[in-house]
């Protein structure tokens, strides 16, 4: 059916689908429990991690195995200026830092390594090696950081002309992920459509046809890691008072992985696809984790190796749905 | 300088490590194009069949021994279910050996019941370091780690096998067609990474703490290892663990263990960014 209909209207089909999924998830908290509706919500700000990482990788072909490198810096920039900082503006000075951070932290990434050449495995393995040196450095520091204890990002409130945003009320955050979330999809899928984006999807498929063609593909690739990385780290910030403290988790491998593990899932390339895959698995993962913890990561790991041999294009990634979503 | 002796020892041992480590991805890297992320918990795995068979029969050699035929008898099997079925996308044999990673880490953790582990060192002895007692297992360890090179440089450069794995890595279809069995060297290679990666878990189980997540920092250290020392030869090898170890080592004894880790990561991206193709190309 989906088929038949794609055929026709393939546009107006996945716009359609995408605003009832979008129109299901604003009404979660009319009829969810405050317990399910702050899972959900986090689950959002793991979609947004998710689009910043196919950005990368199902867009640009690069793989960042690190990618919670980005997120992490955004959630601790977050946590550490709202901390350190007082007054109406320390909110908005705190967002602003866990864009620009990151996205600087990605530019040099950028640098360091597409510049050189660097490419395919060799980035998966430098990425990889920061985010378990990051992951560290949080641990070991703890007079910065707040080590294992975490940090705590509690009681926070956003100045807006004409009042302020509670970030410590579950549905206010809750709506403020899902508008993030629904921009960031809009946003990701228009970059990708701009010349700019055009060009990554070029390298992505082949870097040597791309350079041939005159376009710099390290200057490209460094551009994009920095607006995936300004973008994690949003969605790190926005982690940071859902989850009421951060610790070393949110900036080490284990995050980096499972991230993957959703793109993975969803079927990289195609934006949204991240978002479905974060939303079932990071659901599923506060649902399950605490009961069953070490299992459920193992179900994790047989999930991954099942994609990867039998299905790698993802649930959303068969040409049908790949026309109906349209981007990529 | 007593201390100073010691650190550099204790480098040159973890250097020996990094090595066998090293050694192992190197293998499947150069011959397969496969970036074995699974590579650490074959290590980790390594370690465990010591303890398994130190609790058996109460020998810690006698599991150094089985480790590596163990493991490497598993990373046949590895190539045969899991890698072989993704011959032509070798971006996805990062995601499968992740997930097979996962696999280990998070099953061990479970059998196990997360607990850690440790076995006595085969030999206890000591050797005198300017006045210090130094453990004498140490420095075998680095000993095993130049005689694991030693062994693969003739592997690879004295014998058939070596021809047939040399002309793999060189060109994989003109190899098939010049009728040397692509699958089977791959097999055997893979195969061989993986019993190194045993060895190298089960010399380094007498001297850390056991548990199911201790093969990431390992790997990810002979990850830049492996890059520094690039693809082209088995020297640029030794020179990258000497760096990594040895760094690691020396500055630790002017900073905290992680800062030094921080400093050494930061030298081998710099100098990635100056010798993208490894150090000796």
């Amino acid at each position: 059916m989906i088929m038949t209909l794609a055929g026709r209207h393939p546009a107006r089909l996945g716009l359609g689908l995408l605003g009832v999924g979008i129109l299901v998830l604003a009404l979660v908290p009319t009829f969810a429990s405050s317990y399910y509706t702050s899972v959900l919500g986090e689950a959002l700000a793991f979609s947004i991690f998710a689009i910043s990482l196919d950005l990368m990788w199902g867009i640009s072909g690069v793989l960042s195995f690190g990618h919670a490198a980005f997120f992490g810096i955004g959630a601790y920039a977050f946590g550490l200026l709202t901390q350190d900082l007082s007054g109406g503006s320390a909110t908005y000075i705190a967002v602003i830092a866990a864009l620009v951070i990151p996205g600087l932290f990605g530019a040099g990434l950028g640098y360091f390594t597409f510049f050189s050449g660097v490419s395919g495995p060799y980035f998966a393995i430098i990425t990889l090696t920061v985010a378990l040196i990051l992951g560290q450095a949080a641990t070991s520091f703890p007079h910065f950081t707040g080590g294992l204890n975490g940090l705590y990002t509690t009681g926070l409130v956003f100045q807006v002309p004409g009042g302020e945003i509670d970030l410590s009320d579950v549905v206010t955050l809750y709506y403020v992920a899902l508008v993030l979330t629904v921009l960031i999809l809009f946003g990701a899928i228009g970059l990708v459509r701009t010349p700019f984006g055009q060009a990554l999807v070029a390298a992505g498929e082949s870097e040597t046809r791309a350079a041939s063609l005159g376009y710099n593909t390290a200057l490209l690739k460094t551009a994009m890691l920095a607006v995936s990385g300004a973008i994690a780290g949003l969605a790190g910030a926005l982690y940071a008072p859902m989850a009421s403290f951060i610790n070393p988790d949110v900036v080490g491998l284990t995050l980096s992985t499972n991230v993957i593990i959703w793109v993975a899932l969803g079927g990289r390339g195609v934006l949204v696809g991240g978002v479905v895959g974060a939303l079932i698995i990071a659901f599923l993962s506060s649902y399950l984790s605490g009961s069953v913890g070490h299992a459920w990561l193992l179900t994790l790991g047989v999930l991954l190796l099942l994609v990867v041999l039998f299905r790698p294009s993802g649930l959303l990634g068969t040409r049908a749905i790949r026309r109906i979503v349209g981007s990529a | 300088m007593q201390q100073a002796l010691i650190q550099a020892l204790n480098g040159l041992s973890l250097a020996g490590i990094l090595i066998l480590v090293a050694l192992g991805l190197w293998f499947i890297f150069g011959v397969l194009g496969v970036i074995n992320l699974a590579h650490g918990e074959l290590f980790m795995l390594g370690a465990y069949s010591v303890v398994v068979v130190y609790g058996l029969t109460g020998s810690v050699w006698l599991g150094m021994l089985v480790a590596p035929i163990v493991i490497g008898a598993l990373g046949i099997v590895i190539e045969v279910s899991v890698i072989k079925r993704l011959y032509e996308r070798p971006f996805e044999t990062l995601l499968a050996t992740w997930a097979l990673s996962i696999i280990a880490r998070e099953g061990v953790t479970l059998v196990t019941g997360g607990s850690f582990q440790g076995v006595p060192a085969p030999i206890s002895g000591t050797i005198d370091l300017a006045g210090a007692g130094y453990p004498l297992y140490r420095v075998v360890l680095l000993g095993f780690g130049v005689a694991a090179l030693v062994a693969a440089g003739g592997l690879l450069y004295r014998t058939r096998f070596g021809v047939r794995a040399r002309a793999v890595i060189a060109d994989r279809e003109i190899a098939g067609t010049l009728g040397i069995n692509v699958q089977l060297t791959d097999s055997v290679i893979f195969g061989l990474g993986a019993a190194l990666a045993g060895l190298a878990g089960a010399l380094i189980s007498p001297l850390v703490t056991i548990a199911p997540s201790m093969g990431l920092p390992f790997v990810a250290l002979s990850f830049l290892v492996v890059i520094l020392g690039g693809l082209k030869s088995v020297w640029g090898l030794a020179l990258g663990a000497a760096i990594m170890g040895g760094g690691q080592a020396l500055l630790g004894f002017f900073t905290s263990p992680v800062i030094a880790q921080i400093l050494v990561f930061a030298i081998a991206v710099v100098a990635l960014r100056f010798r993208p193709r490894g150090l000796l190309a």
